[in-house]
């Protein structure tokens, strides 16, 4: 101890009180003092689909600080980078605060009021829709408002307004596995719950990197303590493989083969669970003469791996092993996307891996309520998760919103893709972007610029400044995830309440009230026009969910949601509180006529995208970090988050490739493709294989290079296959 | 349809405004500390007892490297905007595809080099092994930063001061984890009792990349079960960047080095205009260096760790050299008049204590670890400033012994101590001379190059370009040097 008297040492003062730590509520633990809450709000999480429970801290009415919620049944207590600071983005200084609207004469965009924005929306739609028909107007929406938002804006624009294309930007994360669940089980239904983690003994992860994408589920993985075999099937050595028991790196493209072939090996070897197959499937059959074709030197050749590592592969199926497998986005966006989910399907369907614990085809959701968009956004399907081509569901529809049958359109309408083309070609004058980003997130960017640059277009969003919102001629400012009320469904089918802890800046609005005032200025009415808050809209999903799989009437309000953590459907009426983690189809009755699951499966197609010498490089896009969201524009506002990625963008590029362009680590490279061309920093990793070079997708010119393919029967885009060649750029 | 619309709005927003937070309060709360049921097994049951103490354990194994540690740290301690004492990096191997993430925070060193330098006594290190940080002692000058090898102390602009880790010291004292340990998803940081001495290395921490923990004596323990390959290394290497460019302390540093190699060649004379220029060198530069501060006001605070601290030593140093310098150069025309030989020997005294300061200034950074300073050149290069811009300033002034054989000594030993600080391991850092920092390179030679061709014909003009030189060399010194740090991650 140093023998200077403590005299002239200052132990306390006003630095150090500042961080004085103090307890006020109960159970809480110590909080900063100053930031000592008088009380808690309960909510759920808006970015990913995993749906982890929060607890926001109170102060003088303000939400001044957050923490995880120790009693939720999804994430135990702990939440990701970004659930921590899920605050920050709100409190941002460059928040939109007014409508804008761009002056004709100067371009800028000027300052107005509510009133003017909503005689210009309106104005404009009218003019679009009496030009090009009801095609002549499109909303793009998202994953990320509540479930009461969803259904509030489709209504409006389908039954409402009069509107028929319709699209949300779950078309880019879950439309595969919507439509190939929709065809397998008879209903969009991951059978799952976050407990079936813990309970294998063999997970897959295909195309799935949870360790930076899902990092709470992450956690459920390794609280397994059945000493699980975890494989992870992916062209990278993501965080996920080198964190698994082992890595598979399988080619770009080659899992749909590989999964045939797997499937044909267990066949050969007897592992199928012919009883369950027999009560519970249909199609099996012809499934079975056509994996004929799938031999195992074919799968082989195609996917690149060693016939021990496909012996491996197929060895996890022997009977008697619980075998979870879980997919995200490497199986989601592709051009035979819908076939691949549906090959893990199938091998689930055929070994009997499916209502048992720790079983199941499993899509892991990527947007905090793409499941929410799936069942009542009114843009895939109808509410209720009923189809648009079924004249009974649309009955059931116009009954329940007292509109005649006819106003129901027979289709889904246009998908994305179709919508921005639609606009290109001038059918169309009208687009009104909702709570996303396509201007960064769109495959083939300028596909979404050459769209905007056709139409009005409106933007909806919490800041003026996203790479869409510049572009807007109308932005309308609104209120995010903590300014609002609903509730949201996860991956597991969970849906949580999510509470509003703040009132939106400025003249900033909920989206539920933007949507009341496009209703009142269109001069909507009926059941409709009357809403006015996020409970009576919940209550309209329980009256459209009675008697549907994703059944929730037996959840009376809001209110019940929040008490039970978070109820899964089905809750039928009767049914609550329901248990806390339940999955689907323990008694092997799926929703189709037949109550069997359907073996689905067509020819594997080649990727259209082809290399050559000018693009020899085969690019693979996905989520760089844990800290970063999507295109950005919330984590980007947060310090910390800023702090934990990479400062510029990176291009990871195994040695080899590195070496035959004499790159060092850090260096500037152009990467080129036929459709656009982008800047980064190249990362030397081996943990990419020779040819292939991976780029983030936050990045904003991440999809100057990804060239629009789409999976046909999903329309989702293939994200993850470009051909790029790489070069120096001094 | 207008005053519809007037209406619905004037109802939205009247309803929009009516919510109080109230409205959603929850009434959830907790037994003891609710999520205390997630971290049994990674906080001990009972405080320390004597001859132990508290160390983190971090198992690679387990951490996924989702950052949620560095997040819970910044919210669960209420730090500023952007402000974590949590870090996490990456172990790279090139050839291979392993890596490890690895996080880190305060080490709470048994020999802590933050506290051993810390020229105010601003670091307390507790009973319970705890090194604590005393904000309201803090007078700003970052020294510790240098000092520590595992970039643990932050720097808050803001507020002036550093900050830095606690292990949660309250939290531990109720019983409850530190914030990093309840946010772990995976229960990869642990708090545990070990006990006090044991022997060189208290902790774990032959990390790749990594100063030798006998340095220190950290107590954190790392565990995995898998043994590091030697090609492995932090990721933050490939990419490095410049440091700071600590203008002030460049300036005090050529200054107070100009004005001892002046005092220097002075002292063998009696030039009155040699022993102001000194001083005016000397007081300029303790004054612009002390401007580097976040608290000047606590600067009289920088000589309480004489005992061990060559901050502390630098300043006392400098603070004595200005003032014999001061009786030297105006002793004469004071009311004083002082007797010319009791000044003779006071000069030579004040160039004794200068070059002796000048030797605290090497030490002060060749102690820290940072691979450029943590070198010899240090010495090479502050000596030979001193002889070169002394001799040149001498020159400029008709200093009988200031001429071109000490000029083009000091010059070709300063550029020798560059090369030779910048060699071998070191290159990395060199590297960016050519290539981030090519334009402050260029000026500085020519800067250089023009003094030294000017020292024949117009010496004064000489010795202005030769000062501005080192000073530009300076900041390239600060702005090469490596930081010793734990892993970090590529361009993060």
């Amino acid at each position: 101890m140093p023998e200077i008297p403590n005299l002239v040492r200052s132990f306390d003062g006003p630095a150090t009180r500042h961080l004085s730590q103090s307890g006020t509520v109960q159970g809480l633990g110590l909080v900063p003092g100053r930031l000592a809450p008088e009380g808690l709000l309960r909510t759920v999480c808006g970015y990913c689909s995993t749906g982890c429970g929060l607890l926001v801290h109170l102060q003088d009415g303000k939400a001044v600080n957050l923490s995880p919620d120790p009693d939720h049944p999804v994430n135990l207590g702990t939440a990701c980078p970004k659930g921590w600071e899920a605050l920050a983005p709100l409190a941002s200084f460059d928040r939109g605060r007014s409508p804008l609207l761009r002056d004709p004469a100067s371009g800028r965009m000027m300052r107005v009021s509510w009133e003017r924005a909503m005689e210009v929306f309106v104005e404009k739609l009218g003019e679009s829709l009496s030009r090009h028909g009801s095609d002549g107007a499109a909303f793009l929406s998202t994953g990320q408002i509540p479930t009461e938002e969803m259904l509030f804006l489709g209504a409006l624009w389908k039954f409402g307004i009069g509107a028929t294309a319709a699209d949300s930007n779950t078309r880019q994360c879950m439309a595969t596995a919507h439509t190939a669940y929709k065809e397998s089980f008879g209903f969009d239904a991951p059978p799952f719950s976050y407990a079936d983690f813990e309970e294998s003994d063999n997970l897959i992860f295909v195309g799935a990197n949870p360790a930076i994408a899902h990092p709470i589920l992450w956690e459920r993985v390794l609280k397994n303590r059945r000493n699980p075999t975890i494989v992870v099937l992916d062209p990278r050595r993501t965080e996920t493989a080198q964190a698994a028991t082992r890595h598979v790196a399988l080619a770009p493209k080659s899992d749909l083969v590989l999964l045939y072939g797997l499937a044909n090996e267990i066949l050969r070897r007897g592992w199928m669970d012919r009883d369950f197959v027999a009560a519970h499937t249909e199609g099996f059959d012809s499934f079975a003469a056509f994996l004929e074709e799938f031999t195992t030197p074919r799968a082989l050749g195609e996917s690149g791996i060693t016939e021990e590592e496909f012996s491996f592969l197929a060895d996890l199926f022997e009977p008697g092993k619980r075998v979870g497998i879980w997919w995200t986005m490497g199986v989601n966006q592709s051009h035979q996307a819908v076939r691949t989910a549906q090959a893990i399907v199938n091998l689930c369907l055929m070994t009997g891996n499916i209502g048992k614990p720790g079983t199941g085809p499993n899509s892991i959701t990527g947007q905090m309520n793409a499941m929410g968009s799936r069942l009542f956004s009114c843009t895939s399907s109808l509410p209720g998760g009923r189809n648009w081509t079924d004249p009974d569901h649309r009955r059931e529809v116009a009954e329940w919103f007292g509109i005649p049958a006819e106003k129901i359109p027979d289709t889904s309408g246009p998908a994305y893709d179709q919508i921005l083309s639609n606009a290109r070609w001038g059918l169309m004058g009208f687009l009104w972007v909702v709570a996303t980003n396509p201007a960064h997130s769109w495959i083939g960017q300028e596909d979404f610029d050459a769209a905007a640059k056709k139409t009005f277009l409106v933007v909806q969003d919490l800041y003026p400044d996203t790479e869409t919102a510049v572009m807007a001629d109308l932005y309308l400012p609104s209120g995010g995830w903590g300014e609002k009320d609903g509730s949201m469904i996860n991956s597991e089918r969970r849906l949580g309440r999510m509470r509003r802890a703040a009132t939106p800046p400025g003249l900033a609005l909920s989206d539920l009230d933007i949507f009341r005032l496009v209703a009142g200025a269109w001069g909507v009415e009926g059941r409709i026009g009357s809403w006015k808050t996020a409970e009576d809209l919940f209550q309209a999903m329980r009256d459209l969910s009675k008697g549907r799989p994703c059944d929730i009437s037996g959840v009376v309000d809001l209110a019940a949601l929040e008490s039970q953590g978070g109820v899964q459907w089905p809750c039928p009426e009767g049914a609550y509180p329901p248990g806390k983690e339940r999955r689907l189809f323990e008694d092997g009755r799926f929703f189709t006529k037949s109550m069997r699951a359907k073996f689905v499966f067509d020819p594997v197609r080649p990727s259209p995208i082809t290399l050559d010498a000018n693009y020899p490089l085969r690019l693979l896009t996905g989520r760089g970090s844990s800290s970063q969201w999507h295109t950005l524009t919330r984590t980007s506002r947060s310090a910390i988050l800023r702090s934990l990625a990479p400062t510029d963008p990176l291009v990871e590029m195994h040695p080899a490739d590195a070496t035959a362009r004499g790159l060092v680590p850090g260096e500037w490279v152009r990467i080129r493709s036929c459709r656009g061309r982008a800047r980064a920093r190249v990362v030397i990793a081996s943990t990419m294989r020779p040819g292939e070079i991976f780029v983030p997708m936050h990045a904003p010119d991440a999809n100057r290079l990804t060239e629009p393919v789409f999976d046909p029967h999903s329309r989702q885009p293939s994200y993850k296959d470009g051909a790029v060649q790489v070069e120096r750029d001094r | 349809m207008k005053p519809v619309l007037s209406d619905l709005l004037g109802e939205v927003f009247r309803e929009r405004d009516a919510w109080t937070a109230v409205d959603s309060f929850s009434s959830w709360h907790g037994e003891g500390h609710a999520q205390s049921k997630h971290y049994q097994g990674l906080v001990p049951l009972s405080a320390p007892v004597p001859g132990e103490r508290y160390a983190f354990e971090v198992d690679l194994d387990k951490c996924s490297g989702c950052k949620a540690c560095v997040t819970a740290c910044h919210s669960l301690n209420g730090l500023d905007e952007g402000e974590s004492w949590r870090q996490v990096g990456l172990l790279r191997e090139p050839g291979l595809a392993a890596q490890f993430t690895v996080t880190s925070s305060c080490h709470h060193c048994d020999d802590p080099a933050c506290a051993n330098g810390c020229p105010t006594l601003s670091y307390e290190k507790l009973d319970n092994g705890i090194v604590k940080h005393l904000d309201d002692q803090c007078m700003g000058c970052r020294y510790c930063e240098w000092t520590c090898p595992y970039g643990a102390p932050q720097w808050n602009p803001e507020r002036g001061i550093v900050r830095k880790c606690d292990l949660c010291h309250s939290r531990l004292r109720e019983g409850e984890a530190p914030a990093c340990v309840q946010a772990c998803p995976n229960g990869a940081i642990a708090v545990r009792l070990v006990p006090k001495e044991c022997g060189e290395r208290s902790g774990t921490m032959d990390l790749p990349g990594v100063v030798d923990p006998s340095f220190t004596r950290p107590s954190t323990r790392y565990l995995s079960a898998h043994p590091f390959s030697p090609e492995l290394r932090p990721a933050h290497e490939d990419t490095p960047r410049p440091e700071e460019a600590h203008a002030p302390l460049a300036f005090l540093l050529v200054a107070t080095q100009a004005a001892a190699g002046l005092a220097l060649f002075a002292s063998q004379g009696t030039s009155a205009p040699a022993w102001r220029m000194s001083f005016v060198l000397a007081a300029t530069g303790i004054t612009v260096g002390s401007a580097h501060l976040g608290h000047p006001e606590r600067a009289w605070k920088a000589v309480l760790n004489l005992r061990r601290s060559w901050f502390s030593r630098e300043v006392a140093g400098f603070g004595l050299f200005a003032g014999l310098l001061g009786l030297v150069a105006f002793g004469t025309s004071l009311p004083l008049s002082l007797p010319v030989s009791l000044l003779r020997v006071v000069g030579f005294a004040a160039a004794l204590v200068g070059l002796a300061s000048v030797g605290a200034s090497v030490m002060l950074y060749m102690v820290t670890r940072r691979p450029t300073w943590h070198h010899p050149s240090v010495a090479l290069r502050f000596a030979s400033t001193a002889i070169l811009l002394g001799s040149a300033i001498g020159m400029a002034l008709h200093l009988a012994g200031a001429g071109v054989v000490p000029v083009g000594a000091g010059f070709i030993g300063q550029i020798l101590a560059e090369i030779w600080s910048l060699s071998g391991s070191r290159s990395r850092a060199g590297r960016m001379l050519l290539d981030r920092l090519r334009v402050a390179s260029a000026v500085r030679a020519a800067l250089g190059g023009g003094g030294m061709a000017l020292m024949g014909s117009a010496p004064a003009a000489g010795a202005i370009l030769l000062f501005a030189s080192a000073f530009a060399e300076r900041i390239l010194f600060f702005r090469t040097s490596l930081p010793a740090r734990m892993p970090g991650a590529f361009l993060a």
